[in-house]
């Protein structure tokens, strides 16, 4: 019987983090926006940006308009992350570059498994910066920032939700 | 709970199961994003895109192309002309916009319905910016009454103008229907209430009443486009035979003022209002999903008219069109 294979488990890399997040939300520019961006390109004037603001706050079916699809697009891209993390352990971008998403057993931050599974609200809160409600979109900013000083380089929302990202090595 | 779990796992059967939940979750999220969008789109949906034109130039373009009609129809693949409503639209807007200072029509339209090309004739007229009008191919009949109370109609030597006549004629079945053995019951309240009617031979009386009320309207279109360009009564009597004329003919009798094309209308603008012009399109910029949403409004409307004409046959307001 060959020896079983030596797993380990470690803290993933920030730039393979970023690159599978920009490899996430490039799917999802496609798949989600593609719909919005017919709609917003036949509401908004071609133009920059101050233009579109004024147009906004001129007139309420354009800040209708916008405002209800961010707050969709939000919600669309929240469910993405939230039932492939919680269901897989991974999101498409995570999948390519093997990262896994788990929960701290336990809640030790010290042990970690690759059997634990994220729960549905860990999975929820960690990606909490998508959910449109003041002051969780505050998040996107913060999370970064935290991250930077946190040994275990966990946004504040894995943090809180008692969650990592980690990569998985082997050994025999 | 850790036991159910298949992460990590190598085998090919538990990769190919995440495969398909992710594409069964982006597929998912592919259709939501669809109706989402649809769903914003008919309640807060609209097109800004005239609003959106506002201090973007000095000099408003707007299109007039095609069949001039008096509403949009929804064609998803053909461009069935210019809606009247769409054309007073934008030249309200352009006239609202203290930074417009000029607004260039740009023509090519065969005419239409009398009554869009008088909507856009009069709100044209009431602008009080500078009103330029280009006939490219064709501005003819009510695309010509439209360019009129410009301050400055150019026009190139081969396009068509003129036309200034009223047609309202409609195809008779009553031979072909007699030799095939149908009949038309003819029940009516009132004399003259299926005058036009394609199922009876009209009588002299109402061919009568007809050309009065088509003379009636030429009579007002000769009488708006002489008063707009302040013509001579001997071209006047030239140009009220309803006839054509290219665009060399058409300087000499004063229906326009110069031979040129978009650039020469251009540059005249830019003297005028001593300044470099800044052009601005007006159009409308219609999505896919409106597109699609009028197309089918309209395939149900026609189909209720189909399916209403066989209860209730049209009086003369729905079978004819009287055209300029």
């Amino acid at each position: 019987m060959p020896p079983k294979p030596k797993v380990y488990l470690a803290n993933a890399g920030t730039i393979k983090r970023l690159l599978a997040f920009m490899l996430d939300l490039l799917l999802l520019n496609l798949i989600v926006l593609t719909p919005f961006r017919g709609l917003l390109n036949s509401s908004l004037p071609e133009g920059d940006f101050e233009s579109m603001y004024n147009l906004m706050l001129q007139n309420d079916g354009v800040y209708s308009t916008v405002y209800a699809s961010a707050v969709a697009i939000a919600l669309i891209i929240l469910s993405y992350f939230v039932f492939t993390e919680w269901k897989l352990g991974q999101t498409l971008g995570k999948m390519m570059f093997g990262l896994f998403v788990v929960a701290e057993t336990n809640g030790r931050q010290e042990k970690l498994d690759i059997k634990e599974r994220v729960k549905f609200w860990q999975a929820l809160v960690r990606s909490a910066y998508f959910v449109p409600i003041f002051p969780l979109f505050f998040l996107i900013i913060i999370d970064p920032i935290y991250m930077l000083f946190n040994k275990n380089g966990q946004r504040l929302s894995e943090r809180l939700s008692r969650t990592r990202v980690v990569e998985m090595y082997r050994w025999m | 709970m850790a036991a159910q779990n298949n992460m990590g796992k190598n085998t090919a059967s538990g990769g190919k199961s995440k495969w398909i939940f992710i594409i069964g979750i982006l597929f998912i999220l592919w259709l939501i994003s669809i109706v989402a969008a649809g769903a914003i789109s008919l309640y807060f949906g609209g097109d800004y895109s005239i609003e959106s034109k506002m201090g973007q130039g000095n000099v408003a373009v707007i299109s007039v192309k095609g069949e001039i009609t008096g509403d949009k129809t929804g064609s998803l693949l053909l461009d069935e002309g210019t809606a009247s409503t769409t054309v007073v639209k934008f030249i309200k807007a352009a006239d609202k916009d203290q930074g417009v200072k000029a607004i260039l029509l740009e023509i090519n339209s065969p005419g239409g319905a009398a009554v869009a090309s008088e909507e856009i004739m009069a709100a044209f007229s009431k602008s009080q910016k500078l009103k330029v009008a280009v006939i490219r191919d064709v501005g003819a009949s009510g695309a010509y009454w439209i360019a009129s109370p410009a301050d400055r109609i150019f026009a190139s030597r081969m396009s068509l103008t003129g036309s200034i006549g009223v047609i309202s004629s409609y195809l008779q079945f009553e031979g072909t229907m007699r030799k095939y053995g149908i009949t038309y019951e003819r029940l009516v309240a009132g004399e003259y209430k299926d005058i036009g009617s394609p199922f009876r031979n009209i009588t002299d009386e109402e061919k009568t009443m007809f050309q009065e009320k088509i003379d009636k309207i030429h009579e007002y279109f000769l009488k708006s486009v002489a008063d707009n360009r302040n013509m001579s009564k001997e071209n006047i009597a030239i140009v009220s035979h309803g006839s054509f004329f290219l665009g060399e003919e058409a300087l000499e009798l004063g229906l326009i003022d110069e031979i040129g094309n978009k650039d020469d209308a251009v540059k005249y603008i830019e003297q005028e209002i001593n300044a470099s012009a800044k052009l601005v399109q007006y159009e409308e910029r219609r999505g896919l999903f409106n597109s699609i949403i009028d197309t089918m409004s309209h395939q149900s409307f026609y189909v209720g008219q189909g399916i209403g004409s066989v209860i209730s046959r049209p009086g003369i307001e729905e079978s004819i069109n009287i055209r300029t």
